[in-house]
């Protein structure tokens, strides 16, 4: 926790980023509850309406309010993106140890296929994976987590090579300590950092591929909604209602905004001499 | 490929009146959607090697002829759209670090971390929104070939190539500001000021050409990714390149295209690297 709390006090910005994270979070939790509207409640008298006192931030063309539409969408989009970051840490951060502790030629296969799909641009790899197995929250997921995986699993192996020749680790090899034990213990501890501020990239990347394919319309179908398909009915609208595709747009922008800033955040307290400087790009 | 789910011959056959299920079997046999998918595979290869694509399943036409048709305008969109963001970048990350901390660096570093969140195809949206159907200065999409009109191709292009300058822009004035920062705390800058030569020769000559190089591998990552063509930038202003090909042959599987498309991504995508790799050793004689 002394991680985050040397971020936050040493980083304004970063905090205001996760306050918004939090609202958001907050928004998409609690609003459901408080609607006065359900998120497949039709109102054809208002349908495409725009921003009232009845719905603050319009309807869809359906006649859907927009609020609730949004909250929902934001459960949909974040937990898509929450899902597919935890499939890419369970399965990256074992692959990164086992390259990093066993070197080689294991290494040199985990870090090359690694490097092959750094090299591809990401939308490509997430139309690819949804064009092979066809739309749906599985295939988003899995495109997702192939898309941010690359990047955990070289930050973890580098941290786990570093990590191995410190001298606490050589002396506790040779006091005897069994290679599992000397996993949980020494090298699992220290990587954690890193692999918090990894993911928090992850999770901006994931929110914009959703956003991306979703706006394809590949992502969930209708009537379930997610920001990226709340864009793709906006854009069909955007001579008649310019609202609808910009509120779900903010909502996206906002977020990865805020993740970005706390994985910057988070990597200076982590390695002050890397300020400024660029790592992983969002696209 | 083959083990998307959906059927090629339903879509092409679909929603047509009069045909049998057993023309649309016979078809399925015909295009050897029936075979084993290693047999289909292999025979694809070989295809290949023989420098034969297939035709579109969508419209019958010569898949080569269909792609080298939205080779071009991607092409376009791909140079104009770097050009752009390259004279966004530099400039702005020059000044950036030489004004470091002041109100002009803030309001540039800004500008960098929105660049990065901000989803481009929405970008693209809220351009058209503005100058397209607000303030209707550029048309909101397609494509008019520069043999049909300078003019003409130059509204069309603008608003795409804009919003793919403006998002590529961000990372690289990130990376040319603060290696220009690097550069600016070295000896040999120094040692040109003292030499008498003139601030802005040292800064703009000197500086910069070692500043560039690290950014140089940004840019070059950048057109990579423009040669898979701008997939979501083409889909919202209807450009008819490879990117609205793509896209077009996914929700309408058209195998053939998807395929060859692909292939053609990979391929281009291999060469910008090796390009970009040759370019470090010209710029960087140290790497020789």
């Amino acid at each position: 926790m002394n991680f985050w709390k040397t971020m936050i006090n040493r980083d304004r910005v970063a905090l205001v980023a996760a306050v918004t994270l939090g609202l958001i979070a907050v928004f998409a939790l609690i609003w459901p509850f408080f609607s006065p509207y359900g998120p497949r409640e039709i109102h054809a008298d208002a349908a495409l309406s725009g921003p009232s006192s009845r719905f603050w931030l319009g309807t869809d063309d359906t006649g859907r309010d927009m609020v609730t539409l949004l909250a929902h969408g934001a459960r949909i989009s974040l937990g898509i993106a929450v899902a597919a970051e935890t499939l890419a840490v369970l399965s990256g951060v074992p692959l990164a140890m086992i390259a990093g502790l066993l070197g080689g030629i294991v290494d040199s296969i985990i870090m090359r296929t690694t490097d092959a799909l750094l090299g591809f641009p990401g939308i490509l790899i997430g139309l690819m994976v949804v064009a092979l197995f066809g739309a749906s929250l599985a295939t988003l997921m899995i495109a997702i987590a192939l898309m941010t995986v690359p990047y955990l699993i070289r930050v973890v192996r580098n941290a786990v090579v570093v990590e191995k020749q410190r001298l606490y680790v050589v002396s506790s090899t040779a006091l005897g300590v069994k290679p599992g034990a000397l996993l949980r213990r020494t090298i699992l501890p220290n990587i954690v950092s890193p692999v918090i501020v990894q993911v928090s990239f992850g999770l901006a990347v994931a929110i914009l591929t959703e956003s991306a394919l979703g706006f394809l319309g590949l992502s969930v179908q209708p009537p379930a909604a997610s920001w990226g398909t709340l864009l793709q009915v906006g854009y069909s609208y955007i001579r008649i209602t310019p609202w609808l595709v910009t509120f779900p747009g903010i909502l996206i922008f906002v977020s990865v905004w805020a993740l970005n800033t706390l994985g910057d955040a988070g990597r200076d307290v982590l390695d002050p001499r890397l300020r400024d400087s660029f790592e992983q790009g969002t696209r | 490929m083959r083990l998307a789910p959906g059927d090629p011959v339903l879509a092409m056959y679909g929603g047509q009146p009069g045909v049998s299920i057993e023309e649309m079997e016979a078809a399925r046999e015909r295009l050897g959607y029936n075979d084993p998918l290693l047999v289909q595979y292999g025979g694809w290869l070989g295809d290949i090697v023989r420098g034969e694509l297939g035709n579109s399943v969508v419209n019958g036409l010569p898949v080569e002829q269909v792609i080298a048709e939205k080779i071009w305008p991607s092409v376009q969109l791909a140079v104009v759209a770097l050009i752009l963001s390259v004279f966004i970048a530099v400039p702005g990350g020059v000044l950036a670090a030489l004004r470091r901390g002041s109100l002009i660096d803030r309001f540039l570093t800004g500008f960098v971390s929105a660049g990065i969140a901000i989803p481009q195809f929405w970008l693209g949206i809220l351009l058209i929104l503005v100058l397209a159907i607000r303030f209707q200065i550029f048309p909101a999409s397609g494509y008019v070939s520069p043999a049909e009109g300078l003019g003409e191709w130059a509204m069309h292009i603008a608003l795409p190539s804009l919003t793919l300058a403006i998002t590529l822009a961000a990372p690289t004035m990130r990376f040319v500001r603060s290696s220009m920062l690097d550069v600016l705390s070295e000896q040999f800058v120094d040692v040109a000021k003292a030499k008498g030569l003139s601030g802005r020769r040292v800064i703009w000559v000197h500086a910069l050409r070692n500043a560039l190089l690290p950014a140089l591998t940004i840019v070059g990552l950048q057109a990579g990714t423009l040669m898979g063509g701008a997939v979501l930038i083409e889909w919202v202003f209807g450009f008819p390149g490879l990117g609205w090909l793509l896209v077009n042959a996914v929700t309408s599987r058209d195998y053939p295209v998807l395929q060859a498309a692909l292939l053609l991504f990979v391929t281009a995508f291999l060469l910008v690297n090796f390009i970009v790799e040759l370019l470090y050793r010209v710029l960087d004689p140290r790497l020789r």
